[in-house]
This record gives C-alpha cells, sequence and structure tokens, in this order.
C-alpha cells in the first residue's frame, strides 16, 4: 500500500489528536512571534488568513511543499520545524525515519 | 429561493461577526445532502483572532479539508481547498455567479444535455467537486473536469484498446496524469516488458514515481480498482447533483412558514429524487415547481421558450382532493391536467403566433398500464396525483422538447420519443417501503419523527435543527452512508453486469449491454451519448417484463425484469 494512503487507514481519532496538537503547537510558535493570524497568512503567502486560524484549531495541516516558508515565517530552523510538523501530521513514518525519537513532542 | 445576504459597507468598518443562522443552514444543508449521496464530509466553525468567521468541510474518511468558506473584511470567500481556486464575492449571490461563471457546465446552455443547477444548488456542486478533487483517484480541478473525467477516462482506454497501442507515451491514466499533489506520474521508461501491474518506487517521503506501461495497464487490478472508484465518486457527484434538484422544491416553498407545509409538498419531499433537469432552463425549474406547491390556484401558465419554437403549458387543478389510487388511500392526490400548446415564435410574441398543431399529452395513472406518459392527440386532458407532478412537468417538457426537435408539421406517434419513462404507482407506499435512505435516516433521527403521521412537523424539526444548531462541529455520523457504485457502459465489448444492493448508477455511453437486478427508484441511469444522439430512439417491454432500450446503431440497453418490482415507480434519466 502506498505510502500517501496510509492516512486512510490510520485511527480518524488519533488523526484529530494529533492534528489539534501541531495546531496548539503552531499558535504557541506565532505568538510567540508575536504575529497575528492575518500578518503569519502574509508571510506565509496564503490569501485568507483564516486558513492560518483552522490550522491552529487542527483542522487541514501545513501543505508539504510550504514547510520551509512556514518554518521561516516563525523563525524556526527549517529541518527542526519539519522534523516536529512531520511527528504530528505522518506519524507511522515519522516512527520509521525516527525511531528513538519521541513520538510526541510535547514541550 | 433562500440566500443569505451580506452588504458590504464601503463607510464603515466592516463589522465582525459569526455566521447568521440562514447562512449555517446552507452550509448544513450542503452537508445533508452530501452525505445522503454517500459523500460522508464533518465540518468544523471557527472564528481568527481578528473574530471574523470561517466554516470548513472535511472529508470524514482522510480528515482532509476540502472546502474553506469565510467572511474576512466583509468580503464572502470560497476556497476549493485542494486547487486552491478561491471566489470572492460581497454575497452569497455574488459568489454563486461567479461560481457559475467560471464553470460554464453549471450554466444552463441551449439543449444541449448539459447538468443544469438550480443556482442554490451550486454550493453544493462546489463542495462535491471539491470532495472528488481531493481523492487519491481523481485530481480534478473542476466539476466540469469531473464530468467529463469519465469520457475522457474512457476514450483513452478505447483508443488504446482498439488500435493496440504500445506506447509508453500514451497517456493511458487520466487518473494518475491529473495527479498533482502527491503523485507524479512517469510514463518516460524504456522498459516495454515490464509486467502489466504498475510500479511504485519510491524516491522521497512525499513523493511517488508511478510508471504505467502501455495498454495492458488496464488489464490490471490495480489501475481497474482505480478506475472504478473514480466512476463511483463521479456517480455520487452525480447523485449528490440529483438530490440538489429535489431541493429546488423545497427552494420555492420558502414563503411557507416551517410547519405549514402543505401535504402535498411534503409528499414531494419525501418522494423519489427528482431527475437533475437537463434541458431545462433554470427559471423554468422554479416554475415547475411553484407549480407543485400552488395547489391552491385553478391555473397556472408558464412559458417554455425552445429554440425558435415556444411551448406555453397550462396546469389546471381542481379544487377537489380525491384519493390516490393504490393501497395508502389517505394520500390526498389532487387531479390536474396538463394542456401543452406550442407556438412558433419567430415572427413575434406570443398570442399573434402562428400556432401549430396542439400537442397534447394523455398521462394515464391506471396502475394497471405499464407505460405512464402515452400522447393521444384526441385526449384533451391527462390527470395525475399532484403528488408526482414534479416529476411529471420535467418529463414532460423533455418529451415536448424531443418532439420540437423532429417536428414535420404533425405530431404523431413516432414524432415523440420517450426521453423518461415513469411507472405509475403509489409514491406514499413505495418511499416507505423501498427508500431505504428516507426510512433509515428517519429512524436513526428519531427526534425529527416524533409525531407520528405529522410529516410536517418532522420537516419542521429538521428545519429548526439545522437553524438552531449552536454547535460549531458538525458530523453526520447519524445519516445513513449510502454505498454507490458506477458502472460505464463503454461499448468496449458486450457486457452484463449484475447490480447490488448499493445505489448503482450506470453511465452509458455505448454499446449493448444487459443489466441484471436495475433496481426502479433506487438505481440510475445517465447517459453519456455523442452529440448527435438525444437518447434511445425506442424502447420495448418484453413479456419477461424486461425493459429494451433500442439506440439507432443497433445497440440495446437491456434491464432485465426490471418491470416485475411490485414498488415500481420510475425510471430517472
Amino acid at each position: 500500500m502506498s505510502s500517501f494512503t496510509q492516512t486512510k487507514h490510520d485511527d480518524s481519532n488519533d488523526i484529530k489528536k494529533l492534528r489539534k496538537e501541531a495546531g496548539m503547537w503552531l499558535r504557541s510558535l506565532r505568538e510567540k512571534s508575536q504575529l497575528s493570524q492575518r500578518e503569519l497568512a502574509d508571510r506565509v503567502d496564503v490569501e485568507y488568513y483564516t486558513f492560518i486560524s483552522q490550522i491552529e484549531v487542527g483542522r487541514g495541516r501545513v501543505p508539504t511543499e510550504r514547510v520551509e516558508i512556514w518554518a521561516e515565517a516563525l523563525g524556526e530552523d527549517v529541518q527542526t520545524f519539519a522534523k516536529r510538523l512531520m511527528s504530528y501530521y505522518d506519524p507511522t513514518n515519522y516512527r520509521l525515519v525516527f525511531p528513538d525519537a519521541p513520538i510526541h513532542l510535547s514541550d | 429561493m433562500s440566500v443569505a445576504l451580506f452588504h458590504k459597507n464601503t463607510d464603515q468598518p466592516p463589522k465582525k461577526r459569526w455566521w447568521n443562522n440562514q447562512e449555517l443552514a446552507e452550509f448544513y444543508r450542503v452537508s445533508d445532502i452530501m452525505a445522503h449521496a454517500g459523500l460522508k464530509v464533518e465540518s468544523e466553525s471557527g472564528v481568527s483572532d481578528e473574530g471574523e468567521p470561517w466554516f470548513v468541510f472535511v472529508r470524514a474518511d482522510t480528515e482532509e479539508v476540502i472546502a474553506h468558506f469565510a467572511k474576512i473584511d466583509g468580503v464572502f470567500i470560497a476556497v476549493s481547498s485542494v486547487t486552491q481556486d478561491i471566489y470572492r464575492g460581497s454575497d452569497v449571490r455574488d459568489l454563486i455567479n461567479q461560481l457559475l461563471e467560471r464553470h460554464p457546465l453549471m450554466t444552463p446552455p441551449s439543449n444541449n444535455g448539459r447538468v443544469v443547477l438550480h443556482p442554490r444548488m451550486v454550493l453544493v456542486a462546489f463542495v462535491a467537486a471539491a470532495f472528488v478533487a481531493a481523492s487519491e483517484e481523481v485530481k480534478a480541478n473542476t466539476i466540469d473536469d469531473v464530468l467529463s473525467a469519465a469520457l475522457s477516462e474512457n476514450t483513452n482506454i478505447k483508443n488504446i484498446v482498439s488500435n493496440e497501442i504500445i506506447n509508453t507515451n500514451v497517456p493511458n491514466s487520466y487518473l494518475y496524469e491529473n495527479s498533482k499533489v502527491q503523485n507524479t506520474v512517469s510514463n518516460e521508461t524504456n522498459n516495454f516488458n515490464t509486467p502489466d501491474h504498475m510500479e511504485e518506487q519510491e524516491t522521497n517521503d512525499t513523493t511517488k514515481i508511478i510508471t504505467n506501461y502501455g495498454s495492458n495497464t488496464y488489464s490490471d487490478i490495480e489501475i481497474g480498482k482505480q478506475y472504478g472508484n473514480s466512476i463511483s465518486l463521479i456517480s455520487a457527484v452525480i447523485l449528490a447533483l440529483e438530490i440538489s434538484s429535489r431541493e429546488t422544491v423545497l427552494a420555492n416553498s420558502q414563503s411557507t412558514p416551517p410547519g405549514n407545509y402543505s401535504p402535498e409538498l411534503q409528499g414531494l419531499f419525501m418522494t423519489e429524487y427528482l431527475p437533475v433537469p437537463s434541458l431545462l432552463e433554470t427559471e423554468t425549474i422554479q416554475i415547475f415547481n411553484s407549480m407543485d406547491i400552488n395547489s391552491d390556484s385553478s391555473i397556472e401558465n408558464f412559458v417554455q421558450p425552445i429554440d425558435s419554437l415556444t411551448v406555453k403549458v397550462s396546469l389546471s387543478t381542481k379544487e377537489e382532493t380525491t384519493s390516490s389510487s393504490g393501497s395508502n388511500s389517505e394520500m390526498p392526490s389532487v387531479n390536474s391536467s396538463l394542456e401543452l400548446t406550442l407556438f412558433n415564435s419567430t415572427k413575434g410574441m406570443i398570442g399573434s403566433d402562428e400556432i401549430l398543431p396542439k400537442a397534447k399529452l394523455f398521462i394515464d395513472d391506471n396502475i394497471e398500464t405499464n407505460t405512464y406518459f402515452s400522447k393521444d392527440l384526441n385526449l384533451d386532458q391527462i390527470n395525475l396525483p399532484v403528488e408526482n407532478m414534479s416529476i411529471a412537468a420535467i418529463n414532460v417538457v423533455d418529451l415536448v422538447n424531443e418532439a420540437i426537435k423532429n417536428v414535420d408539421g404533425d405530431f404523431n406517434e413516432t414524432s415523440i420519443k420517450y426521453n423518461k419513462i415513469i411507472m405509475p404507482e403509489n409514491i406514499e407506499s413505495y418511499f416507505l417501503q423501498e427508500d431505504t435512505a428516507v426510512k433509515s435516516w428517519l429512524s436513526l433521527n428519531p427526534t425529527l419523527t416524533a409525531q407520528p403521521n405529522d410529516n410536517d412537523e418532522s420537516l419542521a424539526a429538521k428545519e429548526t435543527a439545522h437553524n438552531s444548531s449552536n454547535s460549531n462541529v458538525s458530523s453526520l455520523e447519524a445519516l445513513p452512508t449510502l454505498d454507490i457504485k458506477g458502472h460505464l457502459l463503454d461499448g468496449v465489448k458486450n457486457q452484463e453486469i449484475f447490480l447490488s444492493d448499493s445505489i448503482d448508477v450506470l453511465l452509458y455511453q455505448s454499446g449493448s449491454s444487459v443489466v441484471n437486478g436495475f433496481e426502479l427508484g433506487k438505481d440510475r441511469i445517465w447517459f453519456f451519448l455523442s452529440e448527435d444522439k438525444e437518447s434511445y430512439e425506442n424502447y420495448r417491454i418484453t413479456e419477461a417484463n424486461d425493459l429494451i432500450l433500442e439506440f439507432g446503431s443497433g445497440d440495446t440497453l437491456t434491464l432485465l425484469g426490471v418491470l416485475e418490482t411490485e414498488n415500481s415507480n420510475s425510471i430517472l434519466i
């Protein structure tokens, strides 16, 4: 089975829980950077800033191709940022790639 | 028609406010329709840090956001989350106009048989298309793409099969060809002898290289699964649009306070889905359905422009209420008559035009006869239960459309081709016994059926439930998830298929096919024919109760034993 369909087989509740955690983490980063949702949207080139609010409540995800620009907008190291997002958005592969890392990287 | 209006105030900063009940009702209605069509979505809403509202639809199976609505700085926006198409409008109406403009398929053209949507249903179509666009199997951009995918895909198959092409450059998978987000298609291979299944080569965490090999690909089971899935998805969208058209009835009933729906309207709401009213102008659709609910009026007239000809249809509804035929005699029915008169409108206004021979359609409501519609130029009136009126009226115009295209001065038996076949049956007994969607939905929502024998109340309860919802998270898990299977009859070879208990949608393009287990009312037939073919040319019913649709090419579509069902109601095409 292709990995891009893997999410279909993950438990829905786990996905929701992880995405909410991701949203809370992203919100904390934004607030630490003293950015409004509109300002962050401008920095990551999103035309409708309510998308930031949607992500922060755990609905949807940061698009893979936008991870780098998000990291830069939030003043985070790209690799560290991407690794942590991967733990939320793709936990199966995260465990395979980083077997020794904690499953949830809660602060 | 119920459309929430939001006016942008250019003099003062726009007020930040939550969605009002009407807006939420529109959103939840979209969810409701899609759930009934098997497109299970969840929804969630929230506010930004500036207090501006957003509302998203989420695919329940993948947790993927498919559509995002918001009001930002007083502007209403809609975003297809996968394609990132953004629509902005000053209000919902403006937004819908933009959708119609950018998606021509939704716009009612002249009689070319394409799908026509009631304006109110555009949001449903938008979300349904976004749902399909978010599928791994179909990465389409618009609903136009979605619906054309079936034909494009099929064309590729036929070309490859018939020409026995082994060419790695042939776009042998529309589905993967259109994948943009996570899949990369590569047909650039030198290995012509590769086994007849897809090979997948992982290059990194997020990108797949999928390589297909020539014509053999189409015998591959994996491609078959993908292909079948896409057809099912397309079928589901079509079904969603069919259900949307049923909602047109309610869209025209907004002047009626909830709880005061007439029995006739309630009957319409609960009966079988109306067909997508192709070939019709949306304004006419509204008038049709206004007729349906205006049972108090003695006469309603409307005009349907068709090319250079005009059909004037007069509806006469008798005040007396009689009992329907069949076992459920309590269902009120109003005997009505339809009279269709054709005008040549090329010379001027109606009334001064040359009147062509009248086409008067006789509708026999005798349950003993298998044909609901028949035609008899010598009969002046037709009688039909009012609860069938919407379906009947749409079909009548379709019939006349067909007749006009073949008019040679006279109307005769061969000049009118049947576009629809409706079997006489008591609607009430039908939907109570056979429409599992309605039945199961009601059984799962006891609060909406708290007062037996009072359908008005249950409908009102439904409306209230939508309008008064304060929950920011809505899951439609209580609604039944209907299994929908699509079957493409593409004429590559003679096909015999066996339908299931699911809602089966036959997408007929060409060829001779035999279909087992087609259930009237539940299953659907959609025709995708070449431009020179409007429909089948003739039909016949065998002694074995088989329905055989005959095409000019000599092809036939046979529905075995389809008329044996006691509760046969209609074939919606």
